[in-house]
């Protein structure tokens, strides 16, 4: 009997197509007669794909980036954008080795996310850990939005 | 030497299971399979040989963060499994396996020795 693997494997450019479908509909300009900007999101080099979290005043970015180490990444903070930068290591063939088979990515990449509000360069935090680069964000102090008290007249 | 068995789509498991991206390196004495897993530690990777078929899975639990909403999701989190079948024999005493930084190297000695052992005619 064979056994059954519940593998979800589309073809790689088949995970972005909704994305890739949603821009063109989106950027598309039909009076200027130009998609400029459209090209599948793999052709613009979005990596590492990054994922968004918003608390109250705080963001949490992580990206998947395996196997690198702390040196082979810098991360800049900006008061709106955060930059991602690095090199993925190839794997250095020993004597007699050859290569059989090669998925794994070894470029260089580079990526700025804009941020949704302004944070406090100060406070903000990356860790990586199990290949996952986690970055968390603050919204400055003096930007939160205060709560006045309504004084009777 | 080794190839991507066929993979059926059933959904058995109630987490996304996605297919790792591999590297294989081959030489006379051993083959080498490099796979990007990130989220995954040594506690939580997993290899197994059956028969011939390499299997290689990784548990990441999508977690769930209390107070945050997502904003923005370009990936999805969730367990990884790949399965190879290997053509040749594997000293399967001597499969190593490691985890760093969401990456699991899987050494797999190939049983050469075993295979062109000559047997000795002894005469009576």
């Amino acid at each position: 009997m064979v056994r059954l693997r519940n593998v979800w494997m589309p073809l790689p450019a088949l995970q972005t197509l909704p994305a890739d479908i949603d821009r063109l509909f989106n950027e598309w300009n039909p009076l200027a007669k130009t998609c400029s900007n459209w090209a599948p999101a793999q052709f613009q080099r979005l990596y590492p794909a990054v994922n968004v979290e918003q608390g109250e005043h705080t963001l949490l970015l992580t990206a998947e980036l395996p196997g690198l180490e702390s040196d082979d990444m810098e991360v800049t903070v900006n008061a709106r954008s955060v930059v991602i930068k690095g090199q993925h290591q190839e794997y250095e063939l020993r004597e007699g080795e050859t290569w059989y088979h090669r998925e794994r990515s070894n470029e260089e990449f580079e990526r700025t996310i804009e941020l949704p509000f302004e944070i406090d360069v100060e406070k903000a935090e990356a860790v990586y850990e199990k290949g996952v680069l986690t970055i968390s964000l603050q919204q400055p102090e003096d930007h939160k939005p205060k709560k006045l008290e309504i004084k009777a007249g | 030497m080794t190839s991507n068995t066929a993979i059926q789509d059933e959904k058995t498991s109630r987490f996304t299971v996605f297919r790792p991206r591999v590297d294989l390196i081959d030489s006379d004495n051993a083959i080498t399979l490099i796979a990007d897993m990130p989220g995954v530690d040594e506690q939580s990777a997993e290899v197994t040989l059956d028969q011939n078929v390499l299997t290689i899975r990784g548990k990441v639990n999508p977690q769930r963060r209390e107070g945050y909403s997502v904003t923005r999701k370009e990936f999805d989190v969730g367990h990884f499994e790949r399965a190879f079948t290997l053509s040749e024999k594997i000293d399967r005493g001597n499969i190593d396996a490691t985890v760093r930084n969401g990456v699991l190297t899987v050494h797999l000695p190939k049983a050469t020795e075993m295979l062109s052992k000559q047997v000795e005619i002894k005469s009576k």
